[in-house]
């Protein structure tokens, strides 16, 4: 056939069909043949109505696109999509249940594709089925030599991934996340928090100053609750008629006006002394019965979780060389000696006042059932050299400091996270906030969807191919941070006592701003 | 190139009414293969390609560079190419 048309004549007609596609089809290409006849076989071929040309839309584009023009309504035609889409995975949904069942077990695997290597995905066969002679092929998601060594550079976790999210746009390639048009390395496949913090630090007690704020509290904590200002967790009302030398307390909530023994223990009153872990505890009987008339009046119970702590306390804490880890920060910073002077200006006082606001705001937004059972501090303070610094912890396990950026969204940034932790409190029942907290957020939040079989077969997998690395190689070291990441979900999910510590947070966020610094570079 | 071998499928585009005038759609056939007449190392058809397609065209071996006429993209198989060129 004759073509008079310029160049750039049919540069314009390709553009111009180019955007007569549907679908998600942006572009007009030029194939050969038997490209075509491999695409149709994947039996996904269609024709567009507007230029006669051949698409090939999956079955899971057409479905998001079909739910995006129903507006998110599980239309009929979303329905048939969603079901086209299952058998074309040899998945089959039980509705019941709400899970779905292989249908590729038990060699009856009724698809198209029968030279089928175990767990490959539909791209791994295809590459099989493409370049049978190239000494290479993928078998249960690996690609391997023909004497059965590996060829990929990934761990088998992430060729599982691979195989197992075929269409999310990101695959693993040596080891890297990339994206599957770019090409660019792109970060977790999974949100992540924390990835903006510009420095993390664990603050441990100073074992001086730590220890004399502790022996103050128990001499005016007369009934052990672990504050001198309440009895039995309830603020308290001093006696006025009594000597101040003398002074104790009482609560108001007194009822029993009995003498025998089985009073209750808010109506006892005792010293605590503590030395080098011992405790001494001395009872006191006081006069219970004075207040025996008053029974009727509702009580308060303070808050156990606060967004206001007293600044200076963080004065106390020493970041080099304290009593326990960690003493360093990600970027090697081992002391951000910028700490607790957030009270020093108007600006300082301003910003920790508007964050602890918005922190109350969403504390308030919980269930009561959920604020009754939050413990616990998170604070934002202004720091000397202008940087927004938020605190976690509490006063058992120690805090950490995670220091955001000082531009217009640092704040609105650290406030994210906040809202992710109370989000991660609520829905996971984890309202102990400790200085293992940030870390569990992070960690939660990297292993959303992983059920604990799914977590223990892939750490398992994960932990067999060790052997493939050469200690100390980058690849090892890669290897050994995930092997240490999924662990730390582990101790999460165990209820581990290390998760509760201040270096489970640092290791954690450590790892998500890293994941967010491998995108920055790619 | 005839016509049926350049564009797959190209009867069902005169079937039910979609919404695009017969003339067009002739006129866009037509221009479609004019332009799968560019095509080069062995690219003789034109079709519309998702992202996704793409990379499953250079997943496969296609060249996924530009074609100097029309400006697109074209996923000739650089292997047989190379095989044609160097005769490996």
């Amino acid at each position: 056939m004759s073509n008079n048309l310029t160049h750039d004549q049919m540069k314009r007609i390709a553009e111009s069909m180019a955007n007569m596609g549907r679908n998600g089809d942006s572009e007009l290409v030029h194939v050969m043949p038997e490209e075509v006849a491999l695409l149709e076989k994947i039996g996904a071929g269609t024709t567009n109505p507007r230029t006669g040309l051949r698409e090939f839309n999956t079955t899971q584009e057409k479905l998001n696109a079909a739910l995006k023009e129903s507006g998110g309504s599980w239309t009929k035609e979303v329905n048939d999509l969603a079901k086209q889409r299952d058998a074309e995975k040899g998945q089959v949904y039980d509705t019941k249940t709400n899970t779905y069942t292989s249908t590729n077990s038990g060699g009856n695997n009724n698809s198209s594709s029968t030279n089928s290597q175990g767990d490959n995905s539909i791209r791994q066969d295809l590459a099989n089925w493409l370049t049978p002679n190239d000494g290479m092929s993928y078998e249960n998601g690996v690609l391997v030599n023909a004497d059965g060594s590996r060829v990929n550079q990934n761990t088998s976790y992430q060729d599982a991934a691979n195989a197992s999210t075929p269409f999310d746009g990101k695959s693993y390639v040596n080891g890297q996340l990339v994206n599957d048009e770019t090409g660019n390395s792109v970060t977790s496949g999974h949100d992540s928090v924390f990835k903006t913090v510009a420095n993390i630090v664990g603050l441990v007690a100073n074992p001086v100053a730590f220890v004399a704020g502790k022996a103050i509290n128990n001499a005016f904590d007369k009934d052990g609750d672990g504050n001198m200002f309440t009895t039995g967790g309830e603020f308290t009302f001093f006696d006025n008629n009594k000597d101040s030398s003398t002074k104790s307390s009482t609560t108001r909530t007194i009822v029993n006006n009995n003498d025998d023994n089985d009073r209750p223990a808010t109506t006892t009153a005792s010293t605590q002394s503590t030395t080098g872990g011992d405790t001494d505890t001395t009872g006191a009987s006081n006069e219970a019965g004075t207040y025996s008339e008053i029974s009727d009046v509702p009580t308060y119970r303070a808050p156990e979780f606060t967004s206001r702590p007293e600044r200076r306390k963080f004065i106390n804490y020493d970041y080099t060389d304290g009593t326990g880890k960690p003493v360093g920060t990600y970027n090697g910073n081992a002391k951000p000696f910028h700490v607790a002077t957030s009270a020093e200006s108007m600006e300082s006082f301003v910003v920790a006042e508007t964050a602890s606001n918005a922190i109350d705001t969403m504390v308030s937004n919980m269930s009561p059932e959920i604020q009754d059972k939050l413990k616990g501090e998170i604070s934002v303070q202004l720091t000397a050299d202008n940087q927004i610094a938020l605190y976690v912890g509490n006063d058992e396990t120690g805090y950490v400091e995670a220091v955001y950026a000082a531009d217009d969204t640092g704040l609105n940034t650290a406030m994210t996270d906040v809202a992710n932790m109370l989000a991660y409190g609520e829905s996971s029942g984890d309202l102990n906030i400790d200085a293992g907290y940030s870390g569990r957020v992070r960690s939660a939040a990297r292993f959303t969807g992983y059920d604990d079989n799914t977590l223990n077969q892939q750490y398992a997998m994960l932990k067999s191919e060790g052997s493939n690395y050469e200690q100390g190689s980058p690849l090892y070291l890669l290897w050994l941070e995930r092997v240490q990441e999924f662990e730390d979900e582990i101790k999460r999910r165990d209820g581990d006592p290390a998760a509760s510590s201040a270096d489970y947070s640092v290791a954690g966020v450590t790892r998500s701003v890293a994941e967010s610094a491998a995108g920055f570079f790619a | 190139m005839a016509f049926s071998t350049a564009i797959m499928g190209s009867s069902d585009v005169f079937g039910p009414n979609t919404g695009t005038s017969i003339a067009t759609r002739k006129e866009a056939s037509a221009a479609g293969e004019k332009i799968a007449d560019q095509g080069r190392y062995g690219d003789t058809m034109v079709i519309h390609a998702s992202p996704f397609t793409m990379k499953l065209l250079t997943d496969i071996g296609g060249a996924n560079t530009f074609n100097p006429k029309t400006g697109m993209l074209e996923f000739y198989n650089v292997d047989d190419l190379l095989r044609e060129k160097v005769g490996y």
